[in-house]
């Protein structure tokens, strides 16, 4: 054992402690630093040396050679941070869909004054009011502007939605962007991290950094990540491999045409992409589920509507109109009168497959006076047997009004079969906003409940990682104390050396 | 459970973020003074509320056309009545022509007679705003005109009245003399209008079957129910001259063969005639009218005046009717507005109580967290 073994002996004890409080100012300084984990020095005694003596058999065994820094250990728990990165996943995608839908709420405005069920109720009026008074000019114009601002209330929602469906689009296109650009940092992190592990060695500081990157990845996509004992990571998403090792695989998008031209995600080799939770699944629930629901009702609502009113309307005279008698057809055909539509029905105005959109009323009834109420033809008596223009109608018939005015209380039949509803139409009209209501209540209760659970987990992922700064403070005492007496044992050491060197062999002098 | 500082610090964050949230929404709430501003808040009560506001409006429409209903068949109800008072000055003017078949007393009746023709006619060509009541459906077509006699054909053309020859060698004289009468242009329709979800009520009385028997431009029959053509033939027996001019003039100074000049009619009772010339067989002019024709047209003129009487009870029953179905509608509007106000309207005594209350909490919350985020550690306890 050599003299200066104690010297050696109190310097690895200095830079020891010198090293633990390297780590507690490293915690410190990062108490407030996102995805941060605590480390801690963890120290470790020295290997013992046999003492070897003249007669060691009396001699105490071995004797021990100071203290040094084992490893820095870095707090985090894999159970805790799989749980809540399942939990955030959950929490993003019903938090995302309900922004989302109170935005489709918001844009529809359903409960106010300009509600559909509003536009819809002063149309029905119109056609009543229209009815006490019907060779009213005034009147008639103000059936007219009812029926405009019926076509554009419905038109204006289609457009309302398809624009924040393209938005949604949009959000989807930069979120898969992101998971690519993500995808490729983790692969790269996986390299750093394979390269610097080892057995006394651990990457801390991008092991923290992968752990941020997987939070964001699991947020976006709910994906499922593996460790492996080097500390790299394999992540995939809805049973795809996205990153193992060093290598990342892409997402691709392209806009697809049975769809609106809306994006179509699939992976780089062609399969395609299941999301089961995560932003990208609400934002793709919404923009293809709940949107296209509510397109889908309007649609509905839009053909009904122009059908029954077009098959009245079509059966009354304007003011102006007359009718021509033709005595080969049998009654009530014998009557032959303009038969204008109410809502144009002929392309290019009118798009079938988009009803809601391109519905609008006939040209011809800017004029108002070609409004048919009437269905009443002044006809000559006896009837001539022979055909016969120029009729003339009674201008104080309103029973075309009348009968339309009566649609709202009838029980229609919404959509093509097999899934038709049979309903009042602002009965129709009601269960579509309320079904849209509880899409978003539903998101909003989900999106809650899964948040107080992921704050639990939060709180219990803070808990084992985070820095206590009581904690640290003690440390800090404690590194320094030791330090201290390291210091004191350095001098000590010194000291007796001191004594051997200048001191010893003096005696008598 | 291990507490670090951050999650302390994120935890009072988090608590200031929701209380402050409740407290948005409270005053949110207060100042909008609805529950609810959303659907999707409460779907159910929300979805109820939208039903009911649709009820609302359709309630309102309804009464809009009630309103303007009434007033429709108020105008309805005050030309009728016009015109029964009309038809009862009528006939007791037709009972005064009885008792006093003198010349002048009778010109008087006959003049006033025209004038309530005149006046009947104007008033069954009522007008509301602009549509005539009576007309049917043709409502923008006068549905009643009088028509000066023999100027239409075939339309009251001319009648026949026999006088009988008090000359038994002389046979009866048979002479036809062109009537005054009134034409209906209308149709035989009947307006009828909604008044509350599906019940109807009759709006129009229809001119034609209240005045004159459907057709219209009738001359006078005891089969007929025509009201002008009995108006009218009062008047003309009353005036009993005048359908005797042409008969007087064309036997005075008409050679035949060749038609009666009416257009040189001369008053048979005209002094300067030589009694001598006038036929055998004329009614003399001094002796009271003819009663049995003038008591042929009283009877047929009370018929005529039930039906139109029949006509303003039924017109006033449906009045009655419709206040009833106003004030339903009023009684139903309140009912609804009431229940709508609960569903949505927030009561404000127990807002203002929630909003004290989550402001003392917020307060709490934001004391409690300035001591959590003031210095507190070890470290400041270290000296």
């Amino acid at each position: 054992m050599s003299s200066f073994s104690g010297i050696h002996l109190a310097l690895q004890a200095l830079l020891t402690q010198q090293h633990g409080l390297e780590v507690t100012s490293h915690n410190v300084a990062n108490s407030g630093t996102e995805g941060y984990h605590r480390q801690e020095a963890i120290f470790r005694a020295g290997p013992p040396q046999g003492a070897p003596g003249l007669a060691s058999a009396t001699f105490a065994g071995q004797v021990g050679t100071g203290v040094f820094v084992d490893n820095v250990k870095r707090y985090s728990s894999e159970l805790t941070d799989m749980r809540y990165r399942r939990e955030l996943a959950d929490t993003r995608q019903y938090e995302v869909q309900s922004e989302y839908l109170l935005q489709v709420e918001g844009a529809m405005a359903e409960t106010g004054e300009d509600g559909l069920s509003a536009i819809l109720d002063s149309f029905w009026n119109g056609w009543s009011y229209v009815s006490t008074h019907p060779d009213d000019t005034t009147r008639r114009t103000n059936l007219l502007e009812d029926a405009k601002n019926l076509t554009r209330g419905l038109s204006g929602r289609v457009e309302r939605l398809n624009d924040l469906r393209r938005d949604q689009n949009m959000a989807i296109i930069q979120r898969v962007d992101e998971i690519n650009e993500i995808a490729a940092q983790v692969a790269r992190l996986n390299i750093e991290i394979g390269r610097f592990s080892g057995p006394n060695t651990s990457p801390n500081d991008f092991l923290d950094e992968q752990d941020l990157y997987l939070d964001r990845l699991s947020e976006i996509a709910g994906v499922k990540v593996s460790h492996e004992n080097t500390g790299q990571v394999m992540v995939s998403i809805g049973g795809h491999v996205l990153v193992h090792g060093p290598t990342a695989h892409v997402i691709n998008y392209s806009p697809e045409p049975t769809n609106f031209n809306l994006v179509d995600m699939e992976w780089e080799d062609g399969q395609p992409l299941f999301l089961q939770s995560g932003e990208l699944a609400g934002l793709i629930e919404g923009r293809d589920v709940v949107v296209n629901e509510q397109i889908e009702s309007l649609n509905n609502l839009a053909t009904t509507l122009i059908t029954e009113v077009n098959a009245l309307h079509q059966q009354g005279f304007g003011l102006n109109d007359t009718a021509t008698y033709d005595p080969t057809l049998p009654p009530p055909n014998d009557i032959i009168g303009p038969q204008r539509e109410f809502f144009t029905t002929t392309p290019p105005i009118f798009d079938p497959l988009n009803p809601a959109l391109s519905i609008t009323v006939n040209s011809e009834l800017d004029d108002v006076n070609n409004i048919a109420l009437s269905q009443t033809v002044v006809l000559p008596d006896p009837l001539p047997g022979v055909l016969t223009p120029g009729l003339p109608i009674a201008p104080g018939d309103a029973s075309i009004a009348d009968e339309i005015f009566r649609i709202k209380d009838n029980a229609l039949t919404f959509g093509s079969p097999p899934n038709t509803v049979t309903d009042t139409i602002s009965h129709y009209n009601n269960m579509r906003v309320t079904n849209l209501a509880l899409d978003v209540n539903r998101a909003e209760t989900l999106s809650n409940q899964h948040d107080n659970l992921l704050q639990v987990l939060k709180e219990k992922r803070e808990s084992v990682s985070g820095v206590n700064l009581d904690e640290e403070a003690a440390h800090m005492l404690q590194y320094e104390r030791s330090y201290q007496a390291a210091v004191r044992l350095m001098t000590t050491v010194d000291e007796m050396l001191d004594r051997i060197i200048n001191n010893m062999g003096l005696v008598g002098r | 459970m291990r507490i670090t500082h951050r999650l302390q610090t994120d935890n009072s964050i988090q608590n200031m973020r929701k209380s402050l949230e409740k407290l948005y929404e409270l005053q949110i709430k207060a100042a909008s003074g609805k529950k609810y501003r959303r659907a999707s808040e409460n779907p159910a009560k929300v979805s109820d509320t939208m039903s009911m506001n649709s009820s609302l409006r359709i309630l309102e429409t309804y009464s809009e056309a009630i309103h303007t209903t009434k007033e429709w068949m108020e105008m309805t109800d005050f030309a009728l009545t016009r015109i029964s008072d009309d038809i009862t000055r009528a006939k007791s003017l037709t009972l005064d022509g009885l008792d006093d078949g003198s010349l002048n007393a009778r010109d008087g009746i006959v003049a006033e007679i025209d004038g309530i023709i005149e006046q009947v006619v104007e008033m069954a060509n009522t007008k509301d705003v602009g549509r005539y009541v009576f007309g049917g459906f043709l409502t923008k077509t006068t549905p009643f005109e009088f028509v000066p006699g023999g100027s239409v054909s075939p339309v009251g053309a001319s009648t026949t009245v026999t006088i009988p020859s008090s000359n038994p060698a002389n046979p009866d004289l048979t002479i036809d003399y062109p009537v005054d009468s009134v034409i209906f242009n209308g149709d035989d329709n009947i307006i009828e209008r909604d008044i509350s979800g599906g019940e109807t009520i009759q709006v129009s009385v229809n001119g034609g079957e209240a005045f004159s028997d459907g057709t219209g431009g009738q001359v006078f029959d005891p089969a007929v129910k025509d009201m002008y053509a009995t108006l009218i033939r009062i008047r003309d027996v009353l005036a009993e001259e005048d359908y005797l001019k042409p008969h007087v003039s064309s036997n005075l100074y008409a050679t035949p063969p060749g038609p009666p000049a009416i257009e040189v009619a001369v008053p048979f009772d005209d002094p300067n005639l030589d009694p001598a010339l006038l036929p055998a067989g004329l009614p003399d002019p001094s002796q009271p009218v003819d009663r049995a024709l003038l008591e042929e047209a009283y009877v047929q003129l009370q018929e005529v005046h039930e039906i139109v009487l029949e006509k303003q009870n039924g017109n006033g029953s449906r009045l009655r009717l419709l206040e009833t179905a106003l004030e339903r509608a009023t009684t139903q509007t309140l009912e609804l507005k009431g229940l709508i106000s609960r569903n949505e309207d927030v009561d404000f005594a127990q807002i203002a109580a929630e909003i004290g209350h989550q402001e003392l909490i917020y307060q709490t919350t934001i004391s409690v967290s300035g001591r959590v985020s003031a210095k507190m550690s070890l470290f400041d306890a270290l000296a």
